[in-house]
């Protein structure tokens, strides 16, 4: 989310080059990414940067929603144009749906969501219900994450959880307490946004322990590192949750050269910057390991601007270092 | 109609399981019990009935459904999806439209796809022109595709204003023109000029010239600015389809014949017709 925090350039430390070297050859996925504010710059960066898959949680998109027909054609984008802008970079593009906490307070537009989601649940690269939860923690936000956890769990649907930045500890145990009382399986659960004061008890839990790599308001990468040190790379992964505010998108292949970096193993690394999210979110079959061995081409869906190829490398570059654009 | 069902119906079977042919069915059956209601969400499913391995078979008839489709380099699921698409065609207007809104409302790429290939199927053309613009007016590069390659709704419903901005289109979105039915057929005068327009604008830039271009603008090619660059080209011409295009072109120009002096025997001796250029990649 965006922060109004304005830190000095001394307290940031010296900053560290990204070699970008270090991570050649690797794959990346993110689990959790709102390139509906990003720009076609940050797509071939994380194309450039071993990104080969991402998924967007419907998100509160900044300025608050005052009518149901925006969420309809934000739902429709999902899986309309953000997916094909995505294609056109060689990135496949997901999404999980659903009604975020913030705009759960609106209740008459809230019941109006609710009655659009079962139309949108069921469409191709829609992974899971998300990303919900608290983030004032009211009483219509729970009232919203109960019924959305209904939802999921007669859609056969994981679920992606966002926690609450204030009083997150509490809000996080809160939200996999409510989960298990519906009946969810962990395993079906992704609980987001962890940090060190939450991870022990997600995992101790049976739960996917997200993290999301994002500075000032979220976790730092160093501090990542640790976390993996400690706890290992079991149901562990990692995410930029970029958007509109001051975030990065590469933040998943940056935190795995810090990785490597620091002596983690590469099969680990591996685990949480890619297999553990596609394991994670493959309970509907549009996801899996495969889909990545397979020759682009193949995905009739995976156009762009008129020719039936998907290879993100051929897509004509602009040269950023050059003054002249052709 | 139902004629086109029975076709489509005959040609998925013989791709998919028995297994999965029961799972449509039984989609398929709900419409006898509840009609039309809810016939999105059902649709919505389809892709469920159908194995990921299965859902990519591709599937080409070039004849089918009284000749109202192409079926060119189709996966199944966008064949299946059609073929429910043509199993609504029993229905009153207003109930049929109201069901097609909700389909084209709500859906992903991939089903979009499918709603504009059935353009032809749907029996209120008034209703499919307007979606076919509204599509056209769009920037999904797979629903250009589907509307302007291998699609012959275009050349038969809109009106000529709409026909020249879906094929200037085309070409400025890299589509295969030569997919485009009807193209030589509906060559006008108001799309020769834009034609030659573009024809500038790309010699301006320095881009390369698409040789169709010059085709469509045959009887646009009457001053010296336009002579200079189709020069040019002559003299840049080592691809064999260019060279097809431009000898057309050049044979079928008064002021084209009469002021290129040089000889280009292998162009000039080409002489192709226009279904050759049509047809030159098949």
């Amino acid at each position: 989310m965006c922060t109004g925090i304005n830190r000095s350039r001394e307290s940031m430390g010296k900053p560290m080059s990204f070699d970008s070297e270090l991570i050649k050859g690797m794959r990346f996925f993110d689990p959790h990414i709102h390139m509906v504010s990003r720009t076609t710059d940050d797509y071939q960066a994380m194309y450039d940067a071993g990104i080969i898959g991402i998924i967007e949680p419907a998100f509160w998109t900044g300025q608050p929603r005052t009518g149901i027909d925006t969420f309809k054609d934000y739902y429709s984008s999902l899986i309309g144009w953000e997916r094909f802008r995505s294609s056109q970079f060689g990135i496949r593009h997901f999404c999980t749906m659903g009604l975020n906490s913030r705009e759960a307070n609106n209740e008459p537009l809230a019941e109006a969501v609710m009655e659009l989601l079962p139309k949108f649940i069921h469409k191709e690269g829609v992974l899971g219900i998300g990303e919900i939860g608290f983030d004032d923690q009211t009483e219509l936000e729970e009232k919203y994450y109960r019924l959305q956890l209904e939802l999921a769990k007669e859609a056969d649907l994981p679920v992606q959880v966002h926690t609450p930045h204030r009083d997150k500890t509490q809000g996080t145990s809160r939200s996999m307490d409510i989960a298990i009382e519906h009946g969810l399986d962990p395993k079906m659960v992704i609980i987001d946004h962890n940090t060190e004061e939450t991870v022990k008890e997600v995992l101790e839990r049976g739960f996917w322990a997200a993290f999301t790599i994002y500075p000032f308001t979220k976790m730092g990468n160093e501090r990542m590192v640790e976390i993996v040190k400690e706890y290992g790379p079991e149901r562990i992964m990692v995410n930029s949750a970029a958007d509109w505010g001051i975030s990065d998108p590469l933040a998943v292949p940056k935190t795995a050269a810090l990785m490597l970096q620091h002596g983690i193993d590469k099969k680990d690394i591996e685990k949480v910057t890619f297999h553990n999210a596609i394991e994670a979110f493959s309970i509907t079959g549009d996801l899996s390991i495969s889909l990545f061995e397979e020759d682009p081409e193949i995905d009739q869906n995976e156009k762009f601007a008129g020719n039936s190829i998907l290879r993100g490398g051929q897509m004509p570059k602009v040269d950023k270092e050059s003054i002249i654009i052709k | 109609m139902s004629g086109c069902t029975e076709d489509l119906k005959k040609i998925i079977q013989s791709y998919i399981t028995e297994e999965e042919y029961s799972s449509l069915l039984r989609l398929k059956n709900k419409q006898n019990e509840k009609g039309i209601v809810g016939f999105d969400l059902r649709f919505a499913k389809i892709r469920r009935a159908l194995k990921r391995s299965t859902q990519t078979l591709i599937v080409n008839e070039k004849e089918t459904c009284e000749n109202k489709l192409i079926i060119e380099n189709w996966d199944i699921l966008r064949l299946t999806r059609v073929w429910f698409i043509s199993l609504l065609s029993s229905y009153q207007k207003e109930e049929y439209c109201q069901a097609l809104d909700e389909l084209f409302e709500f859906a992903d790429v991939k089903e979009l796809v499918a709603l504009y290939s059935s353009l032809s199927l749907i029996p209120f053309p008034e209703y499919a022109l307007k979606r076919c613009e509204e599509g056209i007016r769009g920037n999904i590069g797979a629903v250009h595709e589907a509307i302007m390659e291998n699609n012959r709704f275009p050349v038969n419903h809109l009106d000529q204003t709409v026909w020249n901005q879906m094929v200037l289109k085309a070409f400025f979105t890299d589509k295969n023109v030569l997919n485009i039915q009807g193209l030589f057929d509906a060559m006008n005068a108001s799309l020769a000029r834009a034609a030659k327009d573009y024809i500038l604008e790309r010699n301006a830039a320095n881009r390369s010239i698409h040789p169709v271009l010059w085709v469509l603008a045959q009887n646009e090619l009457n001053n010296e600015r336009i002579l200079s660059v189709f020069q040019r080209e002559l003299k840049n011409s080592d691809d064999e389809f260019k060279k097809y295009c431009l000898s057309y072109t050049l044979h079928h120009n008064a002021f084209l014949k009469e002021n290129i002096k040089q000889d280009y025997p292998n162009i000039t001796g080409i002489q192709p017709t226009l279904n050759e250029i049509k047809n030159f990649y098949r």
